[in-house]
């Protein structure tokens, strides 16, 4: 079993009369890639602030190795990677000289800091662009040397803040497998997103936060059996006149229906019946089957659930 | 150290090698405004200056002061009446407005009237003293002439009187003379002596009456000589009564020759005296050593030189522009740098590494210094290589000195870059500080036209501080420790600008970060 690496005890943030953050408590083990998932504004980016002892906490505190954030900041700083939502790197310099220049303010040996970059431009797979300026780098390259740079100096831990904020989805997908791949190479990872599907690829524990409180903390299939037990059959059909399919559908066995694009997507807790029952109505409507899936229940489900009860 | 090299070099190839535009200001700025300057200034000469003239009747002598003028480089302007020149003044047409009395001469009473706008008062005495120098020329010419008249008629009196005095002294000598011949004639006439006795006749008598009695001479014969005996007494007798006139005569004049001499003698005296007098007069007249008119016009004469041999206006001003080129650059680069810095998205990584601002605050400081520098020595080559001027004096002094110079600004602009929180505001304000400095300084205006109060303070200001003592190490040739009392004192302004940029450094970079998180926080929550 994996050790807690870092606890954080009833933490309250305020900025003015607003309460970002209210008593949080969360435990990231070592090892773990721990997601903070909520709604923008729901105070994610404050709480990786102030684990990395940035915010100073009204109450509560942040433990690193059990030891207190703010008190040992030279060790935080040495030994936490920081990717902010906004590419924190020099535009002006090369990729290699902008790893160069943040190895040499950890203070690192050249010969460090070089091995590391070549390390680093492979893994994050720059090495073809080393000699291109940061600001001529393509969004997705600029994430990655982002990245890169909160990496340069091996950290124990990488907090990451809405790393695929603002990509396409083929971007967001190679950002998603790159911190898969850093944390597989040994590194505790903390991000925060507001894409719950992404969160839930990627976490081994969420965090679910809203209006600076912790709803739920667990894993993805933990949060998921705790609040929904529905499944979701996703129906593509043509010409797509789902309201004469929804007309056939018995209200007692569906919990819910939403057109998401040109799919209908009904939740229910006996997706068997249902999907046959749904087969069969697509013949009578003159509808042609396109696709169909079952799914289980996304977090997407958990956590508008939560935050309805609130 | 190795974090403050690599601070340097970051900023350097942010500021000169990665930015055309920046590199391009950086190098080409000071290059094309000493090119501008150098071109501008390069001369001691007063360029398009327009004089106005006015008079009710211009004379000879007002047409000789407008000649004067017009060599001069000055555009004359005849104005119609004096009101008029005066609006033209204050209408900017022409520079000064000079109103001559009508028919103008050396005895006319009144004066050549200057109206100057003293808005322009930097330029108005620049242009009053070259009109004054050619009025004073002028009447410096009338002067001399007046005075070779008094000198020519003083130099013929001094001829005259040494004439006279020669003259004078053949006088003395000839009444000498005749004092000395009197006084022989008196004493000959004194040697005279026509005393005679009587009794001999009386003798000769007896002796005849003698013959008579004894001897029978013939009675006739003696008779005869009785007879002419008798004659010969009464001639005697005459004669005695003559010489008896003749001695009283001798007596009178002798009387009078005394007279003479003593009258004579008088006058000796007197002429002595009179000679002895001119003899002053002329020692004095003599002791005059200034016979050159022109001296004796102007015996102290006035004459406005250059302290420095070469007058041209680009020599004078070099160590203000050197110091103004310095204040603006080190202000603005410096303010900008930190506030690009700040506003970097990198300054967030930057304040997680463990990295202090101490360093950071060293690294951009010599960053800067850096290329101030590498301005330096573009801006001091156009100089030498342009306008052959010698920047090459003292070289290690004033570099040293420039440095501090250098530093003192740097920290001021490195403190507002901190202070701020945009890059216009920090712009303006560095922009602002470097007028604030110019303004109240020798630079526009001499100090010693503000207040005496104000003034106490202003001549601590950095840019003054700087500019005089730069002055006097390239212009006055000054030892180094002549002027070590204003170096440390800018010493001292560059450490404790440094301990200011270090704490506000400090206190603002967290609170820098942290308002602009919050801002972003707010927007987030208010959903923008």
């Amino acid at each position: 079993m994996s050790k807690p690496l870092i606890e954080v005890k009833k933490l309250t943030k305020v900025f003015g009369k607003n309460v970002v953050l209210k008593d949080i408590d969360l435990t990231v083990n070592d090892g773990a890639i721990f997601g903070v998932i909520g709604e923008s504004g729901s105070g994610k980016t404050t709480l990786l602030k102030a684990i990395i002892g940035f915010l100073q906490p009204e109450q509560g505190a942040v433990f690193y190795e059990n030891k207190n954030v703010l008190d040992n900041m030279r060790v935080i700083k040495e030994r936490f990677g920081f990717a902010s939502q906004e590419n924190c790197f020099y535009p002006k310099l090369t990729v290699r000289e902008n790893l160069s220049f943040f190895g040499n303010l950890y203070g690192m040996s050249q010969t460090l800091i070089d091995q590391n970059t070549e390390k680093l431009l492979k893994f994050v797979d720059l090495k073809d662009a080393e000699n291109t300026l940061g600001e001529n780098l393509s969004a997705g390259m600029q994430r990655r040397l982002d990245i890169a740079c909160s990496l340069i100096n091996n950290p124990k831990i990488l907090i990451m803040d809405e790393p695929t904020q603002d990509l396409d989805p083929v971007l967001r997908r190679e950002v998603a497998n790159l911190i898969k791949r850093i944390n597989q190479a040994g590194t505790t990872i903390i991000l925060t997103s507001h894409l719950l599907y992404e969160a839930e690829l990627l976490c081994h524990e969420i965090a679910i936060l809203h209006k600076g409180k912790v709803l739920e903390v667990g894993t993805p299939d933990q949060l998921k059996s705790l609040y929904s037990k529905n499944h979701e059959i996703h129906l593509e059909t043509h010409p797509g006149n789902y309201q004469v399919i929804a007309k056939t559908l018995t209200k007692g066995k569906v919990s819910r229906l939403v057109k998401q694009g040109n799919k209908l997507v009904i939740y229910t807790m006996y997706p068997e019946v249902v999907l046959k029952h749904v087969l069969q109505v697509i013949d009578r409507c003159k509808e042609t089957l396109v696709d169909v899936d079952v799914k289980k229940p996304s977090l997407n489900e958990v956590f508008e659930s939560l935050v309805k009860k609130q | 150290m190795k974090k403050i090299l690599t601070i340097i070099k970051k900023n350097l190839k942010v500021l000169l090698f990665r930015s055309r535009v920046s590199a391009t200001v950086i190098i080409l700025g000071p290059l094309v405004l000493m090119l501008l300057v150098g071109v501008a200034f390069n001369t001691s000469n007063i360029f398009d200056i327009r004089v106005g003239t006015y008079s009710d009747t211009y004379s000879t002598l007002s047409n000789s002061v407008i000649d004067g003028l017009k060599e001069q480089q000055f555009k004359i302007v005849d104005i119609s009446s004096k009101q008029s020149c005066i609006d033209s003044v204050k209408t900017g047409d022409i520079h000064i407005c000079a109103v001559f009395p009508p028919n103008l001469d050396v005895q006319t009473e009144g004066d050549i009237e200057f109206f100057v706008d003293q808005s322009r008062i930097n330029l108005i005495y620049a242009v009053l003293d070259a009109v004054n120098e050619k009025v004073s020329f002028k009447s410096e010419e009338l002067s001399t002439q007046l005075t070779q008249v008094l000198v020519d008629n003083l130099d013929n009196t001094q001829r005259a009187l040494t004439d006279k005095g020669g003259k004078i002294e053949n006088v003395i000598k000839l009444n000498t003379d005749s004092k000395d011949k009197l006084t022989k004639a008196k004493g000959d006439l004194e040697d005279i002596n026509l005393w005679y006795n009587l009794t001999d006749v009386d003798l000769l008598q007896n002796y005849s009456e003698n013959i008579n009695a004894s001897d029978s001479a013939s009675k006739t014969q003696l008779s005869k000589l009785k007879t002419s005996l008798k004659t010969l007494e009464k001639q005697i007798t005459d004669l005695t009564e003559k010489i008896k006139v003749a001695n009283a005569t001798i007596l009178a004049a002798k009387a009078t020759v005394g007279t003479a001499r003593d009258g004579i003698g008088t006058s000796n005296a007197d002429l002595t005296l009179v000679k002895k007098d001119l003899d002053g007069v002329l020692t004095g007249i003599q002791s005059i050593q200034v016979k050159n008119v022109g001296n004796i016009v102007s015996p102290i004469k006035t004459k406005i030189e250059p302290i420095v041999t070469d007058a041209r206006h680009l020599n004078t001003l070099f160590p203000a522009l050197i110091v103004l080129v310095v204040m603006f650059i080190s202000l603005l680069l410096s303010a900008t740098v930190v506030m690009k810095e700040k506003l970097s998205k990198a300054y967030f990584r930057n304040f997680i590494t463990p990295t202090s601002g101490f360093t950071f605050v060293v690294g951009t400081f010599l960053s800067i210094i850096i290329v101030l520098v590498i301005q330096l020595v573009i801006l001091l080559g156009v100089l030498s290589a342009f306008f052959e001027l010698d920047v090459v004096i003292k070289l290690w002094e004033s570099s040293f000195t420039l440095l501090i110079i250098g530093s003192v600004f740097i920290f001021l602009g490195m403190l507002i870059g901190y202070l701020f929180n945009s890059e216009e505001t920090s712009s303006l304000a560095s922009i602002a500080l470097g007028s604030i400095f110019l303004v109240f300084s020798n630079t526009i205006l001499p100090i010693e036209s503000i207040p005496s109060t104000f003034r106490q303070v202003i001549v601590f200001s950095p840019f003054v501080m700087a500019e005089a003592l730069l002055k006097k190490l390239l212009i006055f040739n000054a030892t180094f420790s002549s002027v070590a009392t204003d170096i440390y004192m800018l010493l001292i302004y560059a450490i404790v600008l440094f301990a200011l940029v270090l704490i506000v450094q400090k206190l603002t970079q967290r609170n820098v970060l942290l308002q602009r998180f919050i801002d972003k926080f707010k927007r987030k929550r208010a959903g923008i």
